[in-house]
């Protein structure tokens, strides 16, 4: 019964929030003739494959009680390793090797000190952050690095039946994501560390284990998205992936993921992915100067959380009152 | 808060030993570290703009939070307050300036008392709306060229003591003072230490924290004029990766993260050995773009650092207890 009404509750969450995207994007369609254009819908969709990737990870790390602040750097200094292997002459396969290999890295690193060493998340993965930050300037001296070979840009700029690789690839891992969520024990467990990390111990769940895995998935899927990114730009930046993080936090959080832990879903961050790269394209697309982007971004981004925040709390007061 | 005098002089060995060695092993190695221009360079171009702003990310750690928008409210306040500066002189600059910080600090207060978003996320975005702010002010003019006296403040000196120094002596002694013998600090450590035993002692928590964010935000406001006052001009970019050295400082200070345990003083070691440990990088002829890679180890060391001793500690009380349980 009771879990029956929680998961209507955050399917109607889900539905507001794909009503918000919706209006939103004819909102757009109406205001500028550029936008519902076949060449900037699948400019969209490419966008939105690299943000989603992240997004699903921290996405996990969420739900699981925790957060990854360290994604974005992460996917720079994964981005950094790739471009500079594929310059060296190495193998696709090496350096896309190496570049997801860094993000495990990451994620082991994260892992290691919340779960090892019982340190704040938040500072855990400051930490990861300042270092794969750091890491990425210096191996790239500070500056980008372009030009790739066709077989890579593939990945990013190819086409399939007219859609993006890069929109498979994402749609791929979102559905993979979707069914070790919702169908695996695994993602069963992740819920139950997330709603309450101290039933979930006294239910004979390895918290610990279970926690190290999200993070080393969260720093994978960064990697990953950052190998997508300098394929998609066709160059790696040692600062390519700032902002990211906040992206995805924001993204998880209007598809219905509570920062609480126990509650969000691959499909609602799905959702919220669009709705910030659309905000995002359609500000380029009506033609408002860049300097204004990150004051209306942060804006709109922190307004989108401060409502989410607000709604669920009145949400519960009313539940509590109704009990009570 | 209840240690002894003791206790309190014991808790800085780690420091000022790390701040020896560090010293005894620059003067050794590098013979242009213990020279005028480089210790002015430290003391002067580095330490008091690092140690007004890490007392302010001291104050957030005591109430158990992080202040990631510490650097763009130094850049936002000074954008602003060179150009009130430019238009109206140097009182009304001065004061937007600080009010600027105030008013964002008061924003992070707000967002996280009232709103109850996670420190992170709430000064995260403030990060991105100051830095915004910033460059749209910033769009199209630039301030250069103050008034005399209003470099004097941080290129003077009075009796032969850089006006920097001074200034900075002044807050650190005053924020000291704040947090160690008024009603207000002490409301701040309670809140820090145990939020909810706070409220039921009658402490008006959204209230403190809000006013110790804005605090917070004032001592980055004065920071981004102190700033701007040695530059010269105004830059949207200043206040763009502080918040990481900021943190680094406060962390190898010893602060723990766990809230209502971080010291002013502590904070000052911090300081001092990461200022000495950057100037040391750079004498010692190494990129300036390993700094941050120096400075991430840093926090990740002490975090290290901190949580091991906590684990040993609980390991060894456990043990104690099993002992005394099979006396019994």
């Amino acid at each position: 019964m009771r879990r029956g009404e929680k998961n209507r509750t955050s399917q109607r969450e889900g539905i507001a929030a794909l009503q918000g995207t919706i209006m939103v994007f004819l909102l757009f369609s109406i205001v500028s003739d550029n936008f519902f254009t076949v060449y900037n819908i699948s400019n969209v969709l490419k966008n939105s494959a690299v943000l989603f990737l992240v997004s699903i990870g921290i996405t996990m790390a969420i739900v699981i009680g925790c957060n990854d602040i360290s994604a974005g750097s992460v996917m720079s200094v994964s981005g950094i390793i790739t471009a500079l292997l594929l310059k060296n002459g190495f193998g696709l396969w090496t350096a896309i090797a190496a570049g997801l290999g860094t993000g495990i890295l990451a994620g082991v690193l994260n892992g290691i000190l919340i779960v090892w060493f019982q340190a704040n998340f938040w500072v855990a993965t400051f930490a990861t952050y300042s270092i794969a930050q750091g890491a990425a300037l210096v191996m790239s001296n500070g500056n980008g690095i372009a030009g790739f070979p066709g077989a890579f840009r593939f990945l990013g700029t190819g086409r399939l039946a007219g859609i993006y690789v890069i929109v498979y690839l994402a749609f791929f891992m979102g559905a993979g994501a979707w069914f070790l969520m919702k169908k695996t024990r695994f993602g069963e467990h992740i819920y139950a560390v997330g709603g309450s990390e101290e039933i979930a111990r006294l239910c004979g769940l390895s918290v610990e284990k279970i926690k190290f895995g999200v993070f080393v998935l969260s720093g994978t899927l960064a990697g990953a998205a950052g190998i997508l990114l300098a394929a998609k730009t066709n160059v790696a930046m040692p600062s390519g992936g700032a902002g990211y993080e906040f992206d995805a936090i924001a993204a998880a959080m209007i598809g219905g993921t509570s920062l609480e832990g126990g509650k969000g879903t691959i499909q609602g961050t799905a959702v919220g992915v669009f709705l910030i790269t659309i905000l995002r394209n359609g500000l380029t697309v009506l033609g408002i100067s860049s300097v204004f982007h990150y004051l209306l971004i942060g804006l709109i981004i922190m307004g989108v959380i401060i409502l989410d925040v607000t709604r669920t709390r009145v949400q519960e007061r009313k539940k509590g009152g109704r009990r009570g | 808060m209840k240690s002894t005098r003791r206790q309190k002089i014991f808790s800085y060995v780690p420091q000022v030993v790390m701040l020896w060695t560090l010293v005894l092993f620059l003067s050794v190695t590098e013979p242009a570290f213990l020279t005028k221009e480089n210790l002015s360079n430290i003391f002067i171009g580095q330490v008091p703009f690092l140690l007004l702003l890490s007392l302010g990310m001291t104050i957030s750690v005591i109430v158990r939070g992080l202040d990631l928008s510490i650097g763009s409210n130094m850049a936002l306040s000074s954008c602003i307050a060179g150009l009130v500066m430019k238009q109206a002189g140097m009182l009304p600059g001065i004061l937007s300036g600080l009010l600027t910080g105030c008013l964002l600090g008061m924003a992070n207060g707000i967002l996280i008392a009232k709103v109850r978003l996670p420190a992170f996320i709430a000064t995260y975005g403030m990060d991105w709306i100051g830095k915004g702010l910033a460059y749209v002010l910033m769009m199209g003019t630039t301030a250069y060229g103050f008034s005399p006296a209003f470099r004097s403040l941080s290129l003077g000196s009075t009796a032969g003591i850089p006006h920097l120094l001074l200034i900075c002596l002044t807050g650190f002694a005053v924020v000291c003072f704040l947090f160690s013998r008024t009603v207000f600090g002490w409301k701040v450590y309670a809140v820090g230490l145990n939020t909810q035993g706070a409220v039921c002692s009658g402490v008006e928590v959204d209230r403190i924290l809000t006013g110790a964010y804005m605090l917070n935000g004032l001592l980055a406001g004065l920071t981004g004029l102190l700033y701007i006052s040695q530059l010269d001009a105004v830059d949207p970019t200043i206040g763009e990766g502080w918040s990481m050295k900021l943190i680094a400082a406060v962390l190898i200070g010893g602060a723990s993260m766990k809230g209502g345990r971080a010291t002013m003083g502590h904070t000052l070691f911090g300081v001092l050995i990461l200022a000495i440990l950057t100037n040391g990088i750079n004498l010692w002829g190494v990129s300036s773009l390993w700094q941050q890679v120096v400075t991430g180890c840093v926090i990740l060391f002490s975090i290290l650092l901190e949580q091991s001793s906590r684990l040993f500690r609980a390991y060894m009380e456990k043990r104690q207890w099993e002992q005394k349980e099979k006396k019994i």
